[in-house]
């Protein structure tokens, strides 16, 4: 918390010298590079089968046979760390970065455009659209952003009060009852049952901030973070039940595979995985020891990681 | 008009023989106290080209820069891990070992056991740093369950591979040197310090459980000076393996001991000239006393041979002398001028070291002309010549007559003859396609100077194996405007950088200040990977920058300077090219104002300027001593045959030699470019033994198979025996402890060796070939160096 302080003092320093600022510098593209699959990667999801990574300097890299090959992107028009990628269908999928940027492609990521740079250029951390038209983005410092137009136009959302509404929101998801969820800092999480009209702060019972969470195919809610916490719920959010972890590592990222087990991902080599109806973590360090970031199921079932040296070669991991 | 200068010159020095040997005797003692005066020196700066662009760099930058003043000492358990008492015990006593030596800068010593060494976990509530060793241990209270938490913090602080090998059987103490000395201003003496690492860490502390491991720039330095001054040893023996070889040759204990004396003299005078103009003596310059002995020793035999002949055919020791004094003087100088002008036009290659060597091996043969052309037969004036030697001397003449006869007989017949040429021309091509593809610069891993097998190249190998190490540095320096790692633009364009570069195939890793600020933010952001880029507002990006340890040399003190530090999979010429042209072309493609991209410090960057200087000089050093050997060759001869008949051979030589180092794995580098000239140089001599003859006979209206023969018969013998008398003085390098010198050794060899064969072979091949199918139609002029 006293980071934080610090961090609005700055922010209001900076704020008021705002007016003399740079203009926003043109936007170097994102660099083609031999090793694109091997670049810091913050992010995983899925275009229908093709599978969709981004990550440092502006990388996007899709693999079209389940992660054996990577290909980058043809396109992306910045260079800044992207840390979210949202795919509403196999064509229509969102990225969103540092610098406040939020991009688009309009064909199963291969191509990108430059939607909108949000004004001060806020740290965005992470995107969700429920449909093509309608979408979220959530980051730091209470940024949150709602569009109805497919990211043509955004407009600001009011989360959480005093100093809730300052907190770096690390994840947004919707679920699938229409709630939104957003996993926040210092253990917090909100949610909000009218479209982020109204949120209502969750009682967690964490101190450690929270970096992402899924909705479990039963529809059990996973909110996941820092000192290796697990949390679960089976009423929608309103109570939490801490599950048991051997790691004090934080997990960065979580997936659901077919068979219903729970992996998640974190610093340090942690992976982790919960049987579906366990109560307990069995967590497994890997030898190289490389901070992981993301985690996806290819449309074959295999689980596929990625972290601080890039994808790492597909799990051999079949449901 | 010579002939009179001749006469006038036999008249003054034998008329005054005592004076003139008195004269010399003088300046050999005054130039023998200055030789005395030699030091050795490893010549580092002198093999780089002063005045390229990326050396200009290296020069500014190299005592900002990563690695070149860094020391590694690796602690290795022979058996198990390090993770016992007396591995732990051992691996305090280095580090207290290296903090207390001089030349070390106690503030960088870094080992497990130094307080710098902080495991730093992130938790909930923020950074948690505590010390490796941890507070309450002591090398004293070692126990199993101290060790355990040192491990354990060892592991969470990330210092597997850097501090600790990956199989944990290596430990390691990184330092600093304090090169200058910030108190006198003083550089390292490398050869001192390193003798001292030996003596009070090597030594010290190896043991039968225990390996000790020393690689950095200033162990390399010492190791090199320590090989060089080795050769010394092999100067004595080469010594007695020529004086055995010319005793074999002359059967005179008298016309043994001229040659040797007078071209040792010659190798005095050199010595001191050397410390007249304040060279020093490199590993490169010192060879050249070597080649100068051998030079002098292999012109000395032709004024003994000239001298046994003449006592053969009844003259006395005085008149013999005077005789191959005024015989010899004229083509003997000719021959000095042609290695003289082979030599000096090295002085073009702008790399200090082969300048001095080019220098020094002029003078050297200039000072030939003094010591064989004038001292030796002064000096055999003096000698008395037994009955008992000239029928000995006789004997032998008579069997090595016949020898050659039977060769000159063989090849210059005109069939032979034309088969020799159709089979030198077969060898030609191979020999041209066969050394495509030459290597440039070096090849092998490690320290080029030192041998593979060598203690420090060993060790290099097996801390390369054990620790997540990189030895092939090219750093590009990035200069930025004051502050610029506080500014995100510059921050975000090295960063660009730097991933681009990573991307170069070659590149094994970059490492760069941004790229470490952009952990450093994740870092201050509880670890979160989403994190890790470069913040926007300058506060928190030196917030971030701050995190960055000084010790990794990625930014100055005033953030002027930012380098890209890329470790490279090897040093072969064309991987570091590849990336010289990959910085190239991204800094003409991506340039920022204020902001300069240079090339390149690290070794790997050095030697990429290296190599482009002798990749661009050796053609256009070859042609200048060709158009040199032409010009000689016409100017004595006025005649195209001995231009074509001389240098065909000579060429055919080159390419083998160029064959022989591209199957050896010899790169052309400061010390094989040389080696490829001299031996132009010195290989021409032989041709004009040979062609000399030849002209003569021919004069004298003989045919030219005729004339073939005789010449190989008179001067064939000699010319063989030059040339092992030259190979002797050489080959004795192969055994140096410094693997260029090794090389260079090799070459020379093979270059006399095939300079010769061609000569006596191929020489009177083509000669006769080329009249059978172009008769000639004018009478032959008789040379002007008449043997």
């Amino acid at each position: 918390m006293k980071r934080n302080l610090v961090a609005a003092a700055l922010l209001c320093a900076l704020a008021a010298s705002a007016g003399a600022a740079d203009a926003p510098q043109p936007a170097v593209p994102a660099i083609s590079a031999r090793l694109a699959a091997r670049v810091p990667i913050t992010a995983m999801s899925r275009a229908g089968d093709t599978l969709v990574a981004v990550g440092d300097y502006g990388t996007v890299v899709l693999s079209k046979d389940n992660g054996k090959s990577w290909k980058q992107a043809h396109s992306v028009p910045v260079s800044s760390l992207l840390t979210a990628v949202s795919f509403a269908d196999a064509e229509h999928g969102w990225a969103v970065g540092h610098g406040g940027v939020i991009l688009k492609s309009e064909d199963g990521g291969e191509n990108w455009v430059l939607l909108q740079r949000v004004a001060d250029e806020p740290v965005l951390l992470s995107v969700s659209f429920v449909s093509p038209e309608h979408g979220f983005v959530v980051g730091g410092y209470g940024t949150a952003l709602q569009t109805r137009d497919g990211g043509a136009s955004w407009t600001k959302l009011k989360v959480g009060e005093g100093y809730d509404a300052d907190l770096h929101f690390n994840q947004i998801l919707a679920t699938r009852d229409g709630s939104l969820l957003i996993a926040a800092e210092s253990g917090a999480a909100f949610r909000s049952r009218d479209d982020g009209a109204t949120w209502t702060r969750l009682q967690t019972g964490a101190t450690g901030s929270l970096w992402g969470g899924l909705q479990l195919k039963d529809g059990a809610l996973v909110l996941y973070g820092m000192s290796g916490r697990v949390l679960l719920s089976r009423d929608g959010g309103n109570t939490w039940k801490t599950i048991s972890s051997d790691t004090e590592q934080a997990f960065a990222a979580a997936v659901q595979s077919g068979d219903g087990q729970l992996v998640l991902v974190g610093g340090g080599g942690a992976v982790a995985a919960l049987a579906s109806g366990a109560e307990r973590l069995s967590v497994n360090i890997r030898e190289d020891r490389q901070n992981l970031a993301a985690v996806a199921v290819a449309a074959d079932g295999h689980v596929l990681m990625a972290g601080q040296n890039g994808i790492l070669d597909a799990e051999t991991k079949k449901p | 008009m010579i002939e009179k200068l001749v006469l006038r010159l036999q008249r003054l020095f034998f008329a005054h023989r005592l004076a003139t040997l008195a004269a010399l005797a003088v300046f050999t003692v005054v130039m023998g106290a200055f030789a005395a005066r030699l030091t050795m020196s490893a010549g580092f700066d002198k093999q780089l080209p002063q005045n390229h662009e990326y050396v200009q760099t290296f020069n500014q930058y190299r005592d900002v820069l990563f690695g070149a003043n860094r020391i590694i000492v690796t602690v290795h358990a022979k058996h198990g891990d390090i993770w016992n008492v007396k591995a732990m015990t051992r691996l305090y006593e280095v580090t207290q070992a290296l903090f207390f030596m001089p030349g070390v800068d106690r503030r960088t010593v870094t080992s497990l056991w130094t307080p710098n060494t902080r495991a730093v976990q992130i938790t909930e509530e923020g950074m948690k740093a505590e010390d490796v060793v941890g507070g309450d241990v002591t090398v004293k209270s070692l126990t199993p369950e101290a060790i355990a938490g040192i491990r354990e913090r060892t592991v969470i602080g990330g210092f597997i591979g850097s501090l600790v090998a990956n199989d944990s059987t290596s430990a390691m103490v990184v330092a600093e040197l304090a090169d200058p000395d910030p108190a006198t201003g003083k550089r390292l003496d490398y050869l001192d310090f390193s003798k001292r690492l030996e003596k009070e860490v090597r030594d010290k502390f190896s043991d039968a459980d225990t390996q000790i491991q020393i690689i950095g720039f200033a162990k390399q330095m010492g190791d090199i000076s320590e090989g060089a001054t080795s050769v010394i040893e092999f100067f004595a023996l080469a010594f007695v393996l020529t004086a055995i070889a010319v005793y074999w040759y002359t059967r005179s204990l008298a016309l043994t001991f001229l040659p040797l004396v007078c071209s040792l003299v010659s190798v005095v005078w050199q010595f001191g000239t050397i410390t007249l103009l304040g060279f020093g003596l490199d590993p490169l310059a010192v060879l050249v006393p070597f080649l100068v002995f051998a030079i002098g020793v292999s012109h000395g035999i032709q004024q003994v041979n000239y001298i046994a002949k003449e006592v053969i055919n009844g003259a006395d020791g005085y008149t013999a002398a005077t005789r191959s004094f005024s015989g010899l003087l004229v083509p003997g100088t000719l021959a000095l001028i042609t290695a003289f002008v082979g030599f000096a036009t090295l002085v073009l290659v702008p790399i200090p070291m082969i300048r001095e060597l080019a220098i020094t091996a002029s003078v050297g043969v200039a000072y030939k002309i003094v010591t064989n052309l004038i001292m030796l037969p002064v000096l055999a004036s003096y000698f008395r010549f037994d009955n008992a030697f000239v029928e000995r001397a006789g004997r032998m003449e008579g069997l090595r007559n016949r020898l050659m006869a039977g060769l000159g007989v063989h090849i210059a017949n005109p069939r032979n003859a034309a088969l020799v040429v159709i089979g030198c021309t077969v060898l030609f091509g191979v020999a041209v396609w066969q050394s495509q593809g030459r290597h440039v610069g070096h090849v092998l891993p490690g320290a080029p100077e030192l041998h593979n097998d060598s203690r420090y190249n060993r060790d290099v190998e097996d801390v390369v194996s054990r620790f997540a190490l990189g030895l092939d540095l090219l750093t590009v320096v990035v200069e930025t405007p004051k502050d610029g790692c506080y500014r995100y633009d510059t921050m975000a364009y090295v960063d660009r950088l730097t991933w681009a570069l990573a991307n170069v195939p070659g590149v094994l890793s970059a490492q760069s200040l941004p790229v470490m600020a952009k952990l450093a933010s994740s870092g201050v952001n509880e670890g979160n990977p989403k994190w890790a880029a470069l913040p926007r507002e300058e506060l928190t990006l030196g917030e971030a920058v701050r995190q960055v340890p000084e010790g990794m040399r990625l930014f100055n003190a005033d953030c002027t300077v930012l380098p890209v530090n890329l470790y490279l999979a090897d040093h072969k010429a064309s991987t570091i090219k590849e990336v010289v042209a990959a910085v190239k072309a991204w800094r003409s493609a991506h340039p920022m104002e204020g902001v300069t991209v240079r090339l390149a410090s690290g070794n790997a960057g050095v030697q990429a300027a290296t190599n482009e200087i002798v990749e661009h000089s050796e053609l256009p050093m070859m042609l200048y001593v060709y158009a040199t050997i032409l010009v000689l060759v016409f100017l004595v001869y006025r005649d195209w045959r001995a231009m074509v008949a001389c240098c065909v051979p000579l060429t055919l030589a080159t390419f083998l030699g160029y064959w022989f180092m591209k199957s050896l794995d010899i790169g052309l580098t400061v010390a094989t470019l040389p080696v490829m000239v001299l031996a132009v140089g010195i290989g021409v001599d032989y041709a004009f033994y040979i062609y000399n003859r030849l002209q003569m006979h021919l004069a004298h209206g003989e045919d030219i198979v005729t004339a073939f023969k005789q010449a190989l018969r008179e001067v064939g013998v000699a010319t063989v025996f030059t040339a092992v008398t030259l190979s002797i003085g050489v080959a004795t390098w192969s055994f140096s402890a410094l693997k260029f010198q090794a090389d260079m050794g090799m070459l020379l060899t093979f270059m006399f060796m095939v300079n010769m064969i061609m000569a006596i072979t191929l020489l009177p091949a083509l000669a006769v070939t080329i009249d059978m199918l172009i008769p000639r139609r004018g009478p032959v002029r008789a040379p002007l160096m008449a043997h």
